[in-house]
């Protein structure tokens, strides 16, 4: 199964995905961020709001395209939501596949460590002492993931835990079901 | 041949609604709340069926299953003898109608079907100024279907 997925994603990512210089998107996002710390003086908090908020938009559209393309259908266990997150949807749109751990043992909660990161390839954080405790750099794909999973009826905590933008050893983003919406799942499904 | 193709919201509401002109259509035209009512009822009456879908045919159908279509127990085609109406629905709970002629089939529309879905997620979610849930008028999407229902009726 797991290596179904793998195969599914890198058959994605090579036929089906339009493809963009990669610096294009590290830049525009960085400028995007920057004026945000601009415009609310560097108020940390609420740039993380608005980027989470940003990325729910985009990710309430954005699973569409993803069903679309992989032409996937609902997942049996949030165990598989997992591993399609990882291996099929950041492979298909950033063409990286975070590792899946920390598992706790009731199997609601995951975290994915990035590796490698494209939002922050050229990125060092302000030094006024505030940004590397408050500011999450990429908390758009919190923001993504959260809205994402809610149109397929589950609704999640997504939240970074780490960064290495911040000094730490690798940057961690915990996933946490909250509840599947059982009423809000579409009649006509198993 | 197509006639027309509807598409809803997942609480049934019509998003999009349109007749294509072909020789012979039995479609005619309505009056634009009886699309409303089409469509909503369409919606109902698959939602009861998916409640009264018998398990073995849920087998079945999970065996013949059409990819990218989630649904699995509800209505999904009707059958007349001068059309058919197919309905797919996706995981996030979009259904895309499509009112065909008779010798439309199961397989030519699920092509058919996942051409629009593709230009709804292009040219409908990828529109910033789209907003979720209201009614589609986005010129770009009318232009790639037209050309999706040229494709059929030739």
């Amino acid at each position: 199964m797991s290596k179904q997925i793998k195969q599914l994603g890198d058959d994605v990512w090579k036929t089906k995905v339009e493809k963009v210089n990669s610096e294009l998107f590290t830049l525009t996002y960085g400028s995007i961020v920057a004026q945000l710390c601009r415009d609310f003086n560097n108020n940390y908090e609420e740039v993380n709001a608005q980027t989470y908020k940003m990325g729910y938009n985009i990710g309430v559209r954005l699973i569409d395209e993803f069903l679309q393309k992989t032409q996937l259908s609902r997942c049996s266990s949030f165990r598989d939501t997992a591993e399609i997150v990882s291996k099929v949807g950041f492979k298909m749109f950033l063409n990286i596949v975070p590792n899946i751990t920390n598992w706790t043992s009731d199997m609601t909660t995951f975290s994915l460590i990035l590796t490698e990161n494209p939002l922050a390839d050229f990125v060092e954080l302000p030094d006024d002492g505030k940004a590397v405790k408050e500011l999450w750099y990429s908390n758009i794909l919190c923001g993504v993931l959260r809205g994402a999973l809610e149109m397929v009826q589950l609704d999640c905590e997504v939240g970074f835990i780490s960064d290495v933008l911040r000094g730490d050893e690798t940057t961690e983003l915990r996933v946490r079901l909250v509840q599947v919406l059982k009423d809000e799942i579409p009649a006509g499904e198993e | 041949m197509l006639y027309s193709i509807y598409i809803t919201s997942r609480s049934g509401s019509l998003l999009y609604q349109k007749d294509f002109k072909t020789v012979n259509s039995p479609i005619t035209k309505q009056r634009s709340n009886d699309y409303l009512v089409i469509a909503s009822t369409l919606h109902g009456v698959h939602a009861i069926a998916s409640k009264l879908t018998p398990p073995d045919a849920v087998h079945n159908y999970q065996k013949a299953k059409t990819l990218a279509n989630s649904n699995r127990t509800g209505l999904r085609e009707i059958s007349t003898s001068r059309f058919k109406i197919f309905m797919n629905q996706t995981v996030t709970g979009i259904k895309i109608i499509v009112f065909a002629s008779p010798d439309m089939d199961e397989a030519r529309f699920a092509a058919i079907y996942d051409k629009i879905y593709e230009h709804y997620c292009n040219y409908v979610l990828k529109n910033p100024f789209y907003q979720l849930d209201m009614p589609i008028r986005c010129q770009l999407f009318d232009t790639h279907l037209n050309s999706v229902v040229a494709g059929c009726n030739v």
